[in-house]
């Protein structure tokens, strides 16, 4: 338990650390570092929901097996 | 007239990658050496041939012009001229939404052609044609696989932001624009915006949850994350389905019910058309400014004889019902705009110079200023010779209808205020529009005590 505690502080400290590193900021007009970390946290929550609209009949499939699975079991 | 300096247009400074000019009454976007690349692949890829061909962009010709800076040139355009330049805070609510989907759907045809908009400027929308339109050619750069939307924070305040704050509390919001010049804060839309519009995930996501992250992450410098294609299109499509899902319905107000409730039996509304018909016909002009146009009624009877209409009224459901005819009935030649007549349009921006007043965009050829001089006069306090000077400066000729005190409507208006003036007549009124004006002509119409004139501006 405490060596996955300290795995997911690693992970954490990890992420943080690598947002302070400054990136290129080459455009005329000012997009705003929140603006980028927002985008990420989209687009994490939509790639979630577009793969699973991708895999969903696998996903639906999954599931079927596994309770059909435990019904047997 | 812009202000310009050396021709430059004051309003064109902050993009390195060129600017717009003017030459012998022409407009000219010069683009520099820097975004000679953007350019050669925004015309080879195919991009600027799908956009103009769609009516998305505007249409653009290479032109061997100079500007008065030609140092770092690389090309000079000539963009199709835009009749009459107008601004977001003068947009309905479905002009601003248009415009919104226009530039989600540019975004997205470029990224399928290997480009992205670098800025999504409302100011680089313009209507044409009644449609919306993107006119900065030099938006356009190449998409870097992994990168996150450059403009993204840009599209939220100046068009999410609006059409949110319209579309949950108040169409009125939408003149935010004019103080804000880079679009409404997002922390400023968060505060007014109530608490029901954080129960539509997306609004949630791209306003209040991007509001406390520029909060929270306020000039720290971020290493870009990786935003694979797949979903930065994910992104530009739950935008689009945010502001498509955004409605805003014209309420019964006091003006857009105005036709079912005025001075006119059928009989005198019908002469009163066919008198401005007939003055209409003698003007011939080219561009027309319908002042106080209300639903646009006088404004289509100009537009069907050819002419370019501004169409102008400052009750936001009348212009959002001018819009919705105009769409409805595919109209390109009238334009209906959101202004206060007592309170016009100033010149904003840095050195209030980029953005112009509505007089810099005039004189109109010719204006209407139907039913109309009692608000002016009675309803607002103005003096008739400040009335009679204003449309000396923003037409040469005009077509104004005079309503005397004897009208139901101007009863209407002195009922629950003292009578203190005395000098509103028709003598007055004559006299004042004189000292600036010749009357040609003047009609009365029957059915009712109003006076229709035609009056051509004195040089």
């Amino acid at each position: 338990m405490k060596n996955i505690k300290n795995a997911a502080v690693i992970f954490m400290a990890f992420h943080l650390i690598s947002l302070i590193i400054p990136g290129d900021a080459h455009a005329y007009i000012n997009p705003g570092s929140g603006s980028f970390i927002v985008q990420v946290i989209i687009a994490s929550l939509l790639g979630g929901a577009v793969t699973a609209k991708l895999y969903w009949s696998g996903i639906k499939n999954f599931f079927k097996r596994l309770f059909s699975g435990r019904k047997k079991g | 007239m812009e202000p310009s300096d050396n021709g430059v247009i004051t309003g064109s400074f902050r993009d390195p990658s060129g600017f717009v000019f003017r030459e012998n009454g022409k407009v000219y976007r010069q683009i520099n050496k820097s975004y000679s690349e953007n350019y050669e692949q925004l015309m080879q890829s195919g991009l600027y041939k799908n956009l103009a061909d769609a009516g998305l962009l505007i249409p653009h010709e290479e032109a061997p012009v100079h500007s008065s800076e030609p140092g770092g040139a690389y090309k000079t355009i000539r963009p199709e001229a835009i009749p009459f330049i107008s601004y977001p805070y003068e947009w309905c609510f479905g002009q601003l939404k248009d415009a919104a989907l226009l530039i989600l759907e540019i975004e997205k045809k470029a990224i399928e052609l290997g480009m992205s908009l670098k800025d999504a400027s409302v100011y680089n929308v313009q209507f044409l044609r009644s449609k919306p339109v993107l006119i900065d050619t030099l938006s356009f750069e190449k998409y870097r696989q992994g990168e996150p939307w450059i403009a993204y924070k840009q599209f939220c305040q100046h068009f999410l932001a609006p059409l949110a704050l319209a579309s949950f509390k108040d169409a009125r919001l939408t003149q935010l624009l004019r103080i804000y010049i880079d679009g409404i804060p997002l922390d400023l839309a968060n505060s007014l915006l109530p608490f029901r519009s954080r129960l539509n995930p997306y609004l949630f996501l791209h306003v209040h949850l991007h509001a406390k992250c520029q909060e929270h992450f306020e000039n720290k410098p971020v290493s870009k994350k990786n935003i694979d294609r797949t979903a930065f299109l994910a992104i530009i499509d739950s935008l689009r389905s945010v502001v498509s899902g955004l409605k805003w319905r014209p309420r019964k107000t006091a003006w857009s019910g105005y036709y079912m409730d005025t001075n006119y039996s059928a009989d005198s509304f019908m002469r009163k058309k066919n008198i401005v018909s007939g003055f209409l016909n003698k003007v011939n002009s080219e561009t027309v400014w319908d002042l106080g146009s209300n639903t646009g009624v006088f404004s289509r009877i100009a537009a069907d004889k050819g002419m370019d209409v501004v169409s102008f009224d400052a009750d936001h459901s009348c212009v959002e019902k001018n819009y919705a005819e105009c769409i409805e009935k595919k109209r390109t030649n009238v334009l209906p705009i959101l202004l206060d007549l007592t309170n016009p349009s100033p010149a904003i921006g840095w050195d209030n110079r980029e953005r112009l007043s509505l007089s810099e965009r005039g004189p109109a050829d010719t204006a209407l200023a139907l039913a109309l001089i009692h608000h002016l006069a009675i309803a607002n306090n103005l003096p008739m010779d400040k009335i009679a000077e204003f449309f000396s400066k923003i037409c040469r000729r005009l077509i104004i209808e005079f309503v005397p005190k004897t009208d139901s409507q101007v009863k209407r208006l002195l009922i629950s205020r003292e009578d203190i003036f005395s000098c509103y007549s028709q003598e007055s009124f004559e006299k004042e529009f004189s000292e600036f004006f010749d009357i040609c002509s003047a009609e009365h119409i029957d059915g009712t005590d109003r006076k229709l004139y035609y009056m051509i501006r004195k040089k």
